[in-house]
């Protein structure tokens, strides 16, 4: 289980998070929406270590974790927005850069696995530059879930796919949601509901609803409310 | 050490990759090797002095273009997430950036060996200060290395990470020579002197390894590859 509470983060007088509280059990794909500007990238990029925040801690199996730590870090994958990889690298190369910078005991079979696991099988000795969208997509996935992370950080992982590219994402997370925590963000309310058995949704830097998928009515009219 | 290495050979790899690497080392060495050849005949002296003092000035320029993107695009493009959100500490990721820089431009002097090769050819140069100048060059371009890492770390902009570090070594450069020396009080022209690395890099040419160098130099790289360490900590201040 991971627990977020209060965190605060801002930069320089603006405050893009403000006293965020919540907790995830394992076996979960929370979605995290909200629309543009509401803090959700801060919200992952602190709680995959990457940025500090100026108060609250981040309890990993109730233990407070030190974000910046390796060991934490260890456990994450993380797909940052845009999905951002090395064009000049095969997708066998940067697979196995990402694998031997987090200390796989077995760096090239874990890479093996998630080759078959994201379907890169075909693309493996192509370089970076030259996949399709899709692909790319795959990749950033596939370095995420690396050495089987028991935290899973999507930062928008459909953004800018087609329908086609955007089903294909979602039954690969759908697959790899057991043992895991996923957070999800999109602000898209319908792949939410498609993916996520929880959503959170975050505007302004705070969290505004937390609820389970199924529970929840009126979504849709209350989204576009937030939105607006 | 091993995560040093992993980011070590991402950088080479990246440097032979696209043509970067190669044009930056050719660029480097026809220049130098012309404007030297041009002269060497007319001295009629089997000396690497004026090659090494035209390498010099030429890597205030190289370098700064090498190292530019560095950190710059990784932050840019997005890619340093990726890196920093893996089990790696900042230190390990600017010493392995350094390291595979510093192998390259440690190739590209290599690649000088033909000049000194010809040399030993054609005359009776003295070995001592041939080997001096690789090593002084050496510690110079790691120091300008160092340099360039720390700017290309607190800037998006690779071309302004490219003009700061130009414009520091330049000025580094500018000081050293005689001409500006010969202007300055004494007191402060030993100063001078002292903080100027293609000063310090000129008495290696000359043969003189001096441990205070060698001190100067090592502190420098330390100084540089920490402020780069705390410039990626302090990335969300």
């Amino acid at each position: 289980m991971i627990k977020v509470t209060g965190i605060n983060k801002s930069f320089g007088s603006k405050q893009v998070l403000k006293n965020i509280d919540f907790s995830i059990k394992n076996d979960s794909v929370v979605g995290l929406l909200g629309p543009n500007g509401a803090g959700k990238t801060t919200l992952m990029r602190v709680m995959v270590g990457f940025l500090s925040p100026n108060s609250g801690v981040i309890e990993w199996n109730g233990e407070i974790a030190e974000t910046k730590s390796a060991e934490y870090r260890g456990n994450i994958g993380y797909l940052p927005e845009n999905n951002p990889l090395y064009p000049t690298n095969t997708v066998n190369e940067y697979l196995e850069l990402i694998a031997n910078l987090k200390n796989l005991k077995e760096p090239k079979k874990e890479v093996v696995k998630v080759i078959k696991e994201c379907g890169l099988v075909s693309v493996v000795s192509q370089k970076i530059e030259i996949l399709s969208k899709g692909f790319k997509q795959r990749v950033g996935l596939a370095a995420a879930i690396i050495g089987n992370p028991k935290i899973l950080i999507l930062d928008e992982p459909t953004s800018g796919l087609d329908p086609n590219q955007i089903i294909e994402i979602r039954k690969v997370i759908k697959k790899l949601a057991k043992n895991k925590i996923i957070i999800f963000s999109t602000h898209i309310l319908p792949e939410a509901k498609a993916v996520c058995d929880r959503l959170l949704i975050i505007n302004k830097g705070q969290i505004v609803l937390d609820e389970l998928t199924g529970k929840v009515k009126n979504l849709e009219k209350k989204f576009v409310e937030l939105t607006v | 050490m091993k995560k040093v290495w992993i980011i070590a050979l991402k950088e080479w790899h990246y440097l032979f990759s696209n043509p970067v690497g190669y044009i930056f080392a050719g660029i480097l060495l026809l220049v130098a090797g012309w404007l030297f050849m041009g002269d060497l005949f007319l001295m009629g002296q089997a000396d690497m002095k004026p090659y090494w003092n035209v390498v010099n000035f030429l890597l205030s320029v190289f370098v700064p273009a090498v190292v530019m993107g560095s950190i710059a695009d990784e932050k840019k493009n997005g890619t340093w997430e990726v890196i920093l959100s893996t089990p790696i500490r900042e230190l390990e990721l600017v010493a392995g950036k350094m390291l595979g820089y510093g192998m390259y431009l440690g190739m590209v002097l290599l690649l000088t060996l033909p000049i000194t090769i010809t040399l030993l050819v054609l005359g009776k140069p003295d070995v001592g200060p041939m080997i001096g100048g690789y090593i002084g060059t050496l510690l110079l371009a790691l120091a300008y290395l160092a340099v360039g890492l720390f700017f290309s770390s607190i800037s998006s902009q690779a071309i302004v990470a490219f003009l700061a570090t130009t414009i520091t070594l330049i000025l580094n450069n500018l000081i050293g020579q005689e001409s500006v020396l010969m202007k300055l009080p004494t007191i402060l022209r030993k100063v001078v002197e002292g903080i100027s690395l293609s000063s310090r890099s000129a008495r290696f040419a000359d043969g003189v390894i001096e441990i205070s160098s060698l001190v100067f130099f090592v502190s420098w790289l330390v100084v540089f590859t920490m402020l780069t360490v705390v410039s990626l900590k302090t990335r969300d201040k």
